[in-house]
């Protein structure tokens, strides 16, 4: 936060004035020591932590120069020895009787709040008179250079208001006290008069109109992005050259800009305008409606939308690669799934693990997810009592937990009794069991499955399994994985693919079976139905949201577009 | 203390712990979906449960299919598998990093860690998807070589666009300096204008996996209330 230095309201970080009465908050940038890192005020000379020079070029190159430096020096000391006979000494008085900017548009302010003490002004005449050029400009801009150099990006964007007594810089402050009274009035006027042109300013450089990049929303995902979104320190406008006028202008302008409007955002509806969030009515409207559009067949049962489902060629290739085996074969199941996603790929995992116990197959099951043995073996027991009572240990078999990830599944050719030497459900020695002794090399598999909770696990089994060993894949995984991974089912790494609800009911078509899947075909209809209606509405709302203020002329824009397009 | 033991173990045996546990699942799941309603006591407690819940039996799994069977293996027969001390050791350097004065020990099993870690995922990457991804990229182009027809012009539509597609993936990373005049300049307007179509194939890949993912959360929903009208509440045939 950033308390305003003339009537101590709490303003957001990166405020450029006062919410309250329209402050210029900061002219210039915080300086960091270059000796302790400590964040000081712009006119600082000497770090207020460790008394370290805050601007070391300086002094070395005043040292160099045996002309400028002993002459700048002489004239520091006579400036701090006779106050009131330079100009430097003479600043603190002049605002007394001049109006403060607050002033100007009928604000109050706290009296002398906005000046600094005269020790700070002495003192910033004193590393002026000490500068490399020794002309009248102030020297923060100059000295800034070196701190602005160590400075982190986010304190050179950011400035941060003058703390405590350092209050207002001085240079604005003798800036005040030369404008005379009619420049100022007259800008007033300016700006009063042109009071409603300013919608129009504001929609000049609003950013929004400019071509948008697709990729934008994701911008700020590289740490050096920032830093490049930096202006070039060369042309960065100079608070100090950018004039009296349009300091003023700046100021008032802001005032005029903020205040109204942060009064008018709080009484802003809630659900209106760009970026509003939808109040807690219509959020409420929308889950009763996708409640009910999933509650409603579920209960009714039915085929509103049709019975017949064409399964999709990565769903005909899982499936005839499990038809493919013979009745005998070993099949390795590895569960990367945790309980957070295992109701997604439940009805997909039934309907595979029916097919391969259907053909006699038996199954090997382990996870490398430490949650995923319990999910396993829920779904193989199941399984086994569909089938008809299968026994453990013959039919199929749970070995567990495989920590390591890549050098686990590295492993894995050395035997299943090495890497697992005992199973999840029993815990006793996995080569006692019949099934193992049969199967206990990856080369004894006729098949692997992986059930992924995302793309990652699957592609790790692609990597650290199949590409070394050779072990035929195939994935049943979460929907949103399978954009991921078609890349390998189209390059033949996959034999198939069977992607959440939709493939599980393609499956089950597949298959000439009615599961979950296929009983819940028309609530993911009805649901997809109602997402798809909710987010086009919500997208109309939000356009015509964002249009409104461009058509309507007392309508306001936000405040902190002038912001970003200003910065 | 025998026998109330044991009567005790038969009364808790003849409570009907399936319906206790679905009951329980029930209300559970309600109480996570209460959090739709805002922030409340009841998500704030089934979150610990859920939390607390998730990270004990992650330990206990560990325990038993980590750690005792290569205890009692170690136990059994020590000069077989002496090497488990070494690994052993290295498990209680990483312990070091909770002790300021010994954390620098924690490294060495770090360093390990990382270094073996790196290498098999570049080994990985390189064998099990540079490579095989490459080679499948190169698609031939003529219909001929599908048969002709519609269907050979079809699937060489199809591989051409996979190829193009993939090569402006790539050139979208394409990081350089931008000229503007000479040779250089036509190359960045090439690069630039390819690369602008790759962006917008990861747009859309981007677009598909966050379809995916609204349709994995509407199959949880889904789940979730064949759960609770089925099972629970036996409104469906579960």
């Amino acid at each position: 936060m950033i308390r305003c230095p003339a009537c101590g309201t709490d303003n957001r970080d990166g405020s450029k004035f006062c919410a309250s009465c329209g402050e210029e908050l900061s002219a210039l940038p915080d300086v960091i020591c270059p000796n302790c890192g400590t964040q000081n005020p712009a006119l600082n000379v000497l770090c207020y932590d460790c008394l370290s020079p805050l601007h070391p070029e300086e002094e070395d190159a005043a040292g160099e120069d045996p002309e400028l430096a002993p002459k700048e020096i002489d004239a520091s000391e006579s400036e701090v020895t006779e106050p009131g006979t330079d100009e430097s000494t003479e600043q603190p008085d002049l605002p007394e009787e001049e109006p403060s900017l607050g002033e100007l548009v009928g604000t109050e302010q706290p009296e002398g709040a906005p000046l600094p003490p005269a020790e700070d002004i002495a003192e910033t005449d004193q590393s002026l008179a000490a500068g490399v050029d020794g002309s009248d400009q102030p020297g923060v801009p100059v000295a800034q250079e070196p701190a602005d150099e160590e400075a982190p990006p986010d304190q050179e964007t950011e400035p941060q208001a003058a703390e405590g007594d350092q209050g207002d810089p001085p240079e604005s402050a003798a800036q005040e006290s030369e404008l005379p009274a009619e420049p100022k009035e007259s800008v007033r006027t300016e700006l009063e008069t042109d009071a409603s042109t300013v919608p129009e300013e504001t929609e000049s450089i609003e950013p929004s109109e400019e071509p948008r990049e697709p990729l934008d929303s994701i911008e700020g995902a590289l740490p050096l992005e920032n830093i490049m979104a930096l202006p070039h320190r060369s042309e960065s406008p100079d608070p100090v050259k950018s004039g009296l006028e349009e300091v003023e202008r700046a100021t008032l302008l802001g005032h005029e800009l903020l205040v109204p409007r942060l009064g008018e955002e709080t009484r802003r509806p809630a659900f209106e305008g760009r970026g509003a969030v939808p109040g807690r009515g219509m959020r409420a409207f929308l889950y009763i409606l996708l409640c009910a559009a999933i509650v409603v067949p579920l209960v009714v049962g039915g085929h509103w939308f049709g019975s017949s489902i064409t399964p999709r060629e990565c769903v005909r290739g899982a499936f005839e690669a499990i038809d493919a085996l013979p009745s005998g074969s070993t099949v390795l199941l590895a569960v990367e799934c945790d309980p957070a996603t295992a109701d997604e790929v439940e009805p997909a995992v039934a309907a595979v693990l029916d097919h391969l116990l259907e053909r006699k197959v038996s199954i090997v099951g382990l996870s490398t997810v430490p949650s995923g043995p319990p999910v396993a073996l829920q779904w193989l027991e199941e399984a086994a009592q569909r089938a008809g009572g299968l026994a453990y240990g013959t039919d199929y078999i749970l070995l567990g937990y495989l920590p390591g990830e890549e050098s686990a599944l590295r492993r894995m050719p050395q035997g299943l009794d090495v890497v697992f030497p005992r199973d999840y459900a029993r815990r006793q020695d996995a080569s006692q069991y019949l099934l193992i002794q049969r199967a206990n090399r990856l080369s004894s598999m006729g098949l692997g499955i992986v059930i992924g909770g995302d793309h990652v696990h699957v592609k790790r089994w692609l990597e650290q399994v199949q590409a070394p060993v050779g072990l035929p894949l195939l994935a049943v995984m979460t929907a949103s994985a399978e954009p991921a991974l078609s890349p390998y089912y189209r390059s033949g790494q996959l034999l198939g693919m069977v992607g959440g609800l939709p493939g599980a009911a393609e499956y089950e078509a597949l298959r000439q079976r009615v599961g979950p899947a296929s009983e819940s075909a028309d609530a993911q209809a009805l649901a997809y139905l109602v997402v798809v209606v909710a987010g086009l509405l919500g997208n109309v709302a939000f356009l015509l949201g964002r249009r409104k203020p461009e058509t309507a002329d007392a309508s306001p824009e936000r405040p902190d577009s002038g912001e970003r397009a200003n910065g | 203390m025998g026998s109330s033991l044991e009567l005790l173990q038969e009364a808790l045996a003849q409570l009907p712990w399936e319906t206790l546990g679905v009951w329980l699942a029930a209300l559970l799941t309600l109480g996570v979906y209460s959090y739709l309603a805002g922030s409340n006591r009841l998500y704030s407690l089934v979150q610990h449960i859920f939390v607390g819940v998730a990270t004990g039996y992650a330990v206990v799994v560990a325990w038993h299919s980590l750690f005792a069977p290569r205890l009692a293996q170690f136990i059994s027969s020590p000069g077989s598998y002496w090497y488990y001390l070494l690994f052993f050791g290295l498990g209680l350097a990483l312990l070091s990093r909770a002790f300021p004065g010994v954390s620098w020990l924690g490294s060495i099993p770090l360093a390990y860690l990382f270094g073996i870690g790196s290498a098999l995922c570049v080994v990985g990457a390189i064998a099990g998807t540079l490579v095989p991804q490459t080679t499948a990229s190169m698609i031939p182009l003529l219909p001929a070589h599908y048969g002709g027809g519609k269907v050979g012009m079809a699937y060489a539509l199809d591989g051409a666009l996979v190829s193009l597609g993939a090569v402006a993936t790539l050139l979208y990373f394409y990081l350089g300096a931008r000229r503007k005049t000479g040779v250089g300049g036509v190359w960045s307007k090439f690069v630039g204008s390819w690369g602008s179509a790759g962006r917008w194939l990861i747009v859309i890949l981007f677009g598909a996996m966050f379809a995916g993912l609204v349709s994995g959360r509407v199959a949880l929903l889904i789940g979730r209330m064949r759960f609770l009208l089925g099972d629970w509440l036996g409104l469906t045939g579960g």
